[in-house]
């Protein structure tokens, strides 16, 4: 850690946002470094967002979180950056260039209020991930209620594929959705926005959509195509009832650029539609009377009634769009004339004639062309039809030939095709149709030639044919089959076997064809005349009306950018369309079929006489019914409905994703865990018994903001659960799934589950299937002996076997073989697997990016003596990224983590953060409250239910009341700077905002007072929407009434308010750490690493504790060669100052500076510091028990690890009984002592090894070899190890009557064994010097528990703090643990120490307790009730507060009898006048007396 | 305006840490409960005094809640066992008085159980509904006469 100039970079990329990435992020942050807090998620918060409650305190989750999250998201200097992934990493430690990858979320954050009107109107519902699963969520929603950021996300998966397959790339899943919604007409402006031609479109489409449907994949695809008719029907519908009126018509600006389209069907339509509505002067040039080509005079009534057509071209043409008729280019008009009148020309004049059949007879009388027939039906002349109808061909002509042949009076109607049924081009519901009309199709059959009688056609001579070798279009070529020819008779005959475009059309026009078609670029649709564009039917030759609509797309996109003369190509809408990544598609096995609608059709005879539409829409229940089947497989639908609900217009669909590259010097991994997936292990039956549920999803359950609001259901029937069971180790200590190590939580997670769990519910049974009960954390075991204790938990230690679901009941019947071994079974509600804990999902790719080395299971690899480094420099990590672990452990290895980091970084300290400045305030002491009151409307969350504007006339004429207003947003970006100028211009000093929350919105007004140079204490927050719009949405009036009060209330507190102003305190940067074993040391090293003096006071003669008793470990063979190290490099270190033989007498002072007094060897001495590490140890506990002491071949493992490390133990014996939990786990020392099962593995191992015949028995309780320690476990078993199962109310027997006897009474085995031991050893534990910890504490004013450890701040979320501020605690003072642990957390408390004294001067806060002397009769109670110490004693025998300590909760103040003290801010007559305020209108309204007492209220309050 | 029916008023009392913040997840859930009641945050019901009690019936209160964090989970250690104290004692002090006991509750709230705040809310509401107005709105009327 060299401070050689070269200039490190004072930033930190912490890659996690859960809680061990907060933890790190605030350390940093708070000791003078700049942080990037990347999380992949929508918000931080991690898995601890998830819980319920925690153990063993029953703390709940999201109590202790929030703050925490919310902290991280006001610190200047954290940088949250959601939706993010670390994908790169280069440079060296101290110089990192980190490249992270920033997912969109397609809401701007800056821009977001977090006011939830856009999920309400979202049509979207998919499962919910973070309730894992129970219930649904909304497409775009936050990722929890309190979720830090509080702004809202967009989920997306790609493109749907019915989006993808429409050639115009129609929103289909959009509108699907809309339709759901019933937002009919909005579904249908969603179809135009890609296709003009929706009515259209709902009838003839050929719908790709639905072939590629994710339904189809379940039962049946949706129906699409009707679904699009009956939404546009609708609009039909509305139209002609005078619901709806048709937009004005407009007309192009006399400057608008000119655009010529050649032809009116659809590709024409479509190009003339988007220009038009771009405001170009669109004249499209029509050779027919009326507009629609192919849509018009070639698709028959039957299928698309002339009024829908026409209803379409109506809309278009009001756009602004020039028709003119009966002009054919080339005839009427000239190309190259239309060419020099317009600024650009779109050529889309179809495939209009029909290819000639080339046999004999087709000029007779009685033939005729398909398309000519159509056409002339369509322009409303009947051509004569009699008798049988041959028609020849197998497209779509053919058949609506057929069909119309048979309307006008054909006897009977054959089609002849010359290949089979599976090569017809024609749309197979037309051809089912066609048959069921009664028309007859001959396949692989073809004309030869046309008889002739009297001038006419009489009969059609075919042949035969087969199939042969495919064709260039890939179908197989017809062949003739010879002499197989045969006569049809007939008396028309209608050829319709394909169009071809006019050649009249194409000789006229200047631009390139080839084979007949135009030719043009495949992406711009330009051919090779600039300025004139072409698609449809004469480019790709007869195609289906979505692909002219497609390239009419595509062009109108072209001349727009051309007539802008931008670039044709770059950025199309299909660059970004992607597909739904493989893989993320939604469960299909699990979705319930249901059939697919079908729509009514005019029966058989009632349809042949006449051309009425055939096919009916769907009902407004079908339609609904079919929307509801869509799967939403794309996530959001992108119907746009959250664009139109967001008043902020923070919503952007086209976000995309972002690369950003960050300078940091140092990198922390925090990436969590991930859930064992439950169903893996079959046997239990996740995924197909739905009363099977993770612990995960159990603890959601618990959750009372879950999704069953804390009610414990079966997913089968929603009934309660009463008998619950857990099964342990789903997913841990199980080599069949890789993961043979232990997850080290589910223990006591199940254990708290079925405690929170009976207080749920009455009644409750729980049952939890175990192995060993691993409870080695602080406290843990007490906890597990109070479940234990309660009649209605029972822990069964067993093996489980399997599940089964009982048919009817659903209930649950779990086979498993009980600790005899026997097969037992019992029957449960609902059963919990406690699955385990797996590596992130995204640690395998953020190692290999980061270059990091992982372990066997695929957790970053760190060695036991360097726990918080990854294998890379620089890049360090915490959490259970390094093995699975519990919150306080885990929030200890971040601090330890931070610490690293800082030592890393220590010269660049303080280099990058941001400070703020404001501007002078503005003394506001002598001044008359002068009062601005802001009524939020939150867009519809509170103004949708209370009366703003009546809110704001109800307190207007208040006293004091110089402004109120009212806006949309109040926290918006407008209305702050709004707010700002407000105070300037009317010189308010007291400001009222009436809209959410003060727990997160405070802050922010606060601030802004402060940028308009006012006291930030001068502001007050009505909480009318969290607390009353949204709870009494369904009583609006009585919601305003109370929405006057809370403002009237917070008005005439807000006049009692005066300006705080918090004070400093110089800060001593050096610290003091007491103890100068593994964690003293390491503590004081860290410190000194980060180049703070500091004072290590050592009580015995030489530094290193307990090390010089430990030789090895499990993992490591040279622990002494790490002790010296570790000495020397204190001893050496230039900054720490060691007190060896030092006892301290005495300490005084505060955080910032305390005063400890030392005693050594007689001398008198005092240092001083900022802050104080306690790092006080404990030692191997001492006993009586198993006669220890009486014999010498009973020991302790210690005393066996020495023997054995000092090579003296070999001589000892054959047979070694270990005995556990000597003195522990019992009634003096109910604590579990963490280390001593390890420690007996390890020695078992060591005898083992020396001697492999040895027998070693192993007398336990429960086997606690958490985390990886398991495998050694696994080890010794596979070694020969004996382990016997004892309980307490039969501990082993130890005689020395005959040589040394041991006799066990173990569950496992049918009867006692005795077994006679060479040596005993007993595994006596941990335990404190209590003496000298009762007096240390009393001198630092810090609580023991009553084993004598030292009670932390908080056992979850602040584990090496103590509640006095600038105290902190680490190593075995705090509870028993391993060195690696000991490492962490001896560097955690470094890190808590430096966000002390990385600062000159500390911030006191101004929300603190003060006494008033003269009132103050010296009781003293103010002393013993604060938990803080902060009251003392002063000179003058009064009580007085040490702001320094004092925390603000008033509960001094509360006690005060004297009622001398005062909490500010929070002061006794500002409760009073809210009291009085809020009851003040009650009785006015009872009594009539009018105001009392309230202009009485309205005064100020002087500083005292 | 004022319809026959007894509508209660009622003034809580409601810790910054917990059951304020529950009340808050109360309404982003929409969980409904009665209009009738008026929240007043304190950053820890420690600092309540007896006197705001008692204040809030003087002054009109048909009810009182006091609604703090759990047991063993106070953010500020123990503030809401002082907090109950003070309240059992009032409770005595209103039955000496002549005023239902019941007037006057301490719940233990966290910040995530919104759906149990609402239904405390809404008991609550019910059970002074039932008891009828407070006592004390008329005495203190009568005081004042007497007084004036």
């Amino acid at each position: 850690m060299s401070n050689n100039g070269d200039k490190k970079i004072g930033a930190v990329l912490v890659a996690g946002g859960g809680i061990a990435g907060v933890q790190s992020a605030l350390d940093l942050a708070n000791s003078g470094f700049k942080v990037y807090l990347v999380e992949r998620d929508a918000a931080i918060g991690g898995m601890m967002a998830h819980l319920d409650k925690t153990f063993p305190t029953g703390d709940c989750a999201t109590c202790i979180v929030s703050p925490k999250l919310v902290e991280c998201a006001r610190n200047l200097n954290v940088e949250i950056l959601t939706l993010s992934e670390l994908v790169g990493l280069e440079g060296e430690p101290g110089h990192f260039k980190a490249t992270v990858r920033r997912h969109p979320r397609f809401v701007d954050e800056d821009k977001c209020t977090g006011c939830s009107e856009c999920t309400q109107v979202c049509p979207v519902d998919i499962p919910d991930e973070f309730n894992r699963h129970l219930g649904t969520r909304k497409a775009i929603a936050k990722l929890y209620a309190q979720a830090t950021p509080n702004i809202f996300g967009i989920l997306k998966n790609g493109h749907s594929p019915c989006k993808r397959a429409c050639p115009a790339r129609v929103n289909v899943h959009g509108y699907v959705q809309l339709i759901k919604q019933k937002e009919y007409l909005k579904a249908v402006n969603l179809i135009r926005e890609r296709n003009p031609l929706s009515a259209i479109c709902g009838r003839v489409c050929t719908h790709p959509c639905e072939t590629e449907c994710t339904r189809g994949e379940v039962d049946d695809p949706i129906s699409i195509r009707l679904l699009k008719r009956f939404a546009s029907d609708k609009e039909m519908e509305m139209l002609a009832s005078g619901q709806l009126t048709l937009p004005d018509e407009k007309t192009p600006g006399l400057d608008a650029r000119k655009v010529a389209v050649i032809g009116g069907g659809p590709a024409g339509l479509t190009v003339a539609n988007d220009l038009a509505a771009a405001g170009l002067a669109v004249t499209v040039y029509e050779a027919m009377p009326a507009a629609g080509g192919m849509l018009r005079y070639g698709i028959p009534e039957y299928r698309l009634p002339k009024k829908v057509l026409d209803h379409e071209v109506e809309i278009i043409r009001r756009k602004g769009v020039k028709f003119v008729f009966n002009c054919r280019v080339g005839k009427d008009v000239t190309f190259l004339d239309l060419r020099a009148k317009h600024d650009a020309v779109f050529i889309s004049g179809g495939a209009q004639k029909s290819r000639k059949l080339g046999v004999d007879g087709e000029q007779l009388v009685g033939v005729v062309d398909g398309i000519e027939f159509l056409r002339e039906v369509a322009s409303g002349r009947k051509p004569q039809v009699r008798g049988t109808v041959v028609v020849v061909g197998g497209g779509d002509t053919a058949i609506d030939s057929a069909r119309t042949a048979l309307r006008l009076g054909a006897k009977e109607v054959i089609i002849v095709y010359r290949r089979s049924r599976a090569e017809m081009p024609a749309t197979p519901s037309e051809i089912e149709a066609a048959e069921y009309e009664g028309i007859k199709i001959r396949y692989l059959t073809a004309p030869r030639r046309l008889q002739e009688k009297d001038g006419r056609v009489n009969a059609v001579e075919c042949i035969q044919m087969k199939l042969g070798e495919p064709d260039a279009s890939g179908r197989r070529r017809p062949v003739e089959v010879p002499g197989s020819e045969f006569t049809i008779q007939a008396d028309m005959v209608i050829s319709a076997i394909g169009q071809v475009v006019d050649d009249q059309l194409l000789g006229h026009i200047v631009v390139k064809s080839e084979g007949g078609l135009f030719q043009i670029d495949a992406v711009t649709g330009q051919t090779s005349v600039e300025g004139v564009f072409a698609g449809g039917d004469n480019v790709t030759g007869p195609a289906t009306v979505i692909e002219a609509v497609a390239a009419g797309k595509r062009a109108a996109e072209s001349i727009g950018r051309y007539l802008k003369g931008q670039d044709l190509r770059g950025d199309r809408f299909e660059d970004f369309l992607r597909p739904i990544p493989e893989g993320l598609l939604p469960a299909l096995d699990k979705v319930e079929k249901k059939p697919r609608a079908h729509p009514e059709e005019i029966a058989l005879a009632n349809r042949l006489s006449n051309f009425d539409e055939v096919e009916q829409g769907l009902t407004e229940e079908q339609a609904l019914a079919e929307a509801e089947r869509c799967l939403n497989c794309a996530l959001c639908s992108e119907c746009g409905r959250c664009v139109e609900a967001c008043k902020q217009h923070a919503i952007d669909h086209a976000m995309r994703e972002q690369t950003v590259t960050l300078d940091v010097g140092s990198v922390i991994l925090t990436p969590g865990f991930a859930e064992f997936d439950a169903s893996r292990k079959g046997e239990f039956g996740y995924g197909h018994y739905s009363n099977v549920v993770t612990s995960v999803q159990f603890e959601r359950m618990l959750s009372a903001a879950g999704p069953f609001e804390g009610h414990v259901i079966r997913l089968s029937d929603g009934r309660e659960a009463r008998r619950i069971a857990w099964i342990q180790c789903v997913g841990s200590r199980d080599a069949t799934c890789g993961n043979e190590y232990c997850s080290s939580i589910c223990c006591m997670m199940a254990t708290k589950q079925a405690l929170v769990a009976s207080e749920h519910i009455e009644g409750m049974d729980a049952t939890i299937f175990y192995m060993d009960i691993r409870a080695h954390g602080k406290d843990f075991d007490q906890y597990y002996e109070r479940a234990r204790a309660q009649d209605n938990i029972h822990y069964i230690k067993s093996i489980p076997s399997r599940i089964v679901q009982l048919p009817g009941s659903k209930d649950l019947r779990m086979a498993y073989l009980d600790e005899t071994g026997r097969l037992a079974h019992k029957e449960f509600d609902l059963i919990v697997l406690s699955v385990g804990l797996e590596p992130a999902r995204s640690m395998a790719g953020l190692a290999a990016c980061l270059d990091v080395k992982l372990n066997e299971f695929g957790f970053c690899d760190t060695d036991r003596l360097q726990p918080l480094c990854s294998s890379r420099p620089g890049v360090f990590v915490g959490g259970t990224a390094q093995e699975p672990k519990d919150i306080p452990e885990t929030v200890t290895q971040a601090s330890g983590a931070a610490s690293m980091a800082m030592e890393l970084l220590a010269p660049a300290r303080n280099s990058l953060i941001t400070k703020k400045s404001y501007p002078t305030e503005h003394d506001v002491t002598d001044e008359e409250p002068r009062l601005g009151v802001f009524v939020c409307h939150c867009g519809m969350n509170i103004a949708g239910t209370i009366d703003v504007e009546q809110v704001v006339k109800a307190v207007e004429r208040e006293p004091n009341i110089v402004v109120a207003s009212h806006s949309l947003f109040a926290c918006s970006d407008t209305s702050l700077s709004n707010l700002k100028e407000v105070i300037h211009q009317h010189r308010l000093n007291r400001i009222v905002v009436a809209s959410c929350t003060p727990r997160t919105h405070e802050p922010l007004f606060r601030e802004t007072l402060r940028e308009a140079g006012l006291n930030p204490y001068l502001f007050e927050l009505a909480n009318i929407r969290d607390q009353c719009s949204w709870v009494h949405s369904a009583a609006p009036g009585l919601a305003t009434e109370k929405a006057v009060e809370l403002v009237k209330m917070s008005i005439a507190r807000a006049r009692t308010l005066w300006p705080l102003e918090g004070g400093t305190l110089a800060v001593d940067q050096a610290g003091i750490v007491i103890g100068g074993g593994l964690s003293g040391m390491t503590a004081a090293l860290a410190l000194a690493n980060q180049g703070f003096d500091v004072h290590l006071v050592e009580k015995d003669n030489r530094l290193g504790g307990n090390l010089h008793s430990i030789h090895r470990t499990l993992e490591t063979e040279n622990i002494a060669a790490f002790t010296s190290d570790l000495i020397d490099r204190v001893q050496k270190h230039p900054r720490i100052k060691t007190h060896i033989e030092a006892e301290i007498t005495g300490i005084k002072g505060h955080v910032g500076k305390f005063h400890v007094s030392l005693a050594h060897g007689g001398k008198n001495a005092e240092v001083t510091g900022g802050a104080i590490i306690v790092a006080t140890g404990a030692q191997a506990a001492k006993t009586t028990e198993f006669l220890y002491g009486k014999s010498d071949r009973v020991l302790t493992q210690v005393e066996l690890e020495t023997q054995l490390h000092e090579k003296r133990w070999l001589a000892q014996g054959q047979n070694v009984v270990m005995i556990q939990c000597v003195g522990s786990r019992n009634e003096k020392h109910p604590y579990c002592s963490r280390l001593c099962c390890s420690m007996a593995v390890k020695n078992a191992l060591a005898i083992k090894k020396l001697d492999p015949n040895a027998n070693v028995y192993v007398l336990y309780r429960d086997i606690r070899t958490y985390g990886f320690r398991e495998i050694y476990y696994r080890q010794a078993r596979e070694a020969g190890v004996v382990f016997m199962r004892y309980v307490p109310e039969a501990p082993p027997q130890v005689t020395d009557d005959n040589g040394l006897m041991v006799t066990v009474n173990s569950p496992d085995l049918p009867e006692p064994l005795a077994i006679e031991a060479d040596n005993v050893v007993l595994s006596t534990g941990v335990e404190v010097d209590f003496e000298n910890n009762k007096r240390l504490s009393d001198m630092l004013k810090v609580p023991l528990n009553a084993d004598g450890f030292y009670v932390e701040a908080h056992m979850k979320l602040r584990p090496v703090d103590f509640t006095t501020e600038g105290i902190f605690l680490c190593g075995l003072a705090h509870s028993p643990k391993f060195i690696d642990e000991n490492l962490a957390q001896a560097r955690a408390a470094a890190a808590r120490a430096a966000t002390v004294l990385s600062k000159t001067h500390l911030d006191v806060s101004a929300q603190v307790s003060y006494v008033n002397q003269q009132k103050c009769i010296s009781c003293m109670t103010c002393v013993t009730v604060c938990p803080y110490s902060a009251p003392y004693c002063n000179k003058d025998g009064k009580g007085q507060i040490e702001a320094a300590k004092c925390m603000g909760c008033g509960i001094c103040a509360a006690e005060c009898p004297a009622r001398a003290i005062q909490l500010h801010h929070f002061e006794t007559d500002q409760f009073e006048v809210m009291i009085k305020t809020l009851l003040s209108d009650d009785r006015e309204g009872n009594d009539g007396s009018g105001a009392t007492g309230r202009a009485s209220t309205a005064h100020v309050v002087g500083k005292s | 305006m004022k319809s026959d029916a007894f509508e209660p008023k009622i003034v809580a009392f409601c810790c910054h840490y917990c059951a304020y913040a529950s009340a808050d997840l109360a309404g982003s859930m929409r969980i409904q409960y009665p209009p009738n009641v008026r929240i007043i945050r304190t950053p820890c019901t420690g600092r309540l005094e007896t006197e705001y009690f008692m204040k809030a019936f003087e002054n009109g209160a048909d009810g009182v809640l006091v609604a703090g964090c759990l047991e063993g989970g106070c953010h500020f250690v123990e503030g809401n066992l002082c907090a109950k104290r003070r309240v059992d004692y009032t409770c005595e002090m209103l039955e000496e008085i002549g005023l239902e006991k019941a007037r006057l509750r301490m719940v233990n709230i966290s910040a995530a159980m919104a759906r149990p705040l609402a239904d405390t809310i809404t008991d609550m509401v019910e059970t002074v509904r039932n008891l009828g107005p407070s006592p004390l709105k008329s005495n203190g009327k009568l005081k004042q006469e007497s007084h004036s």
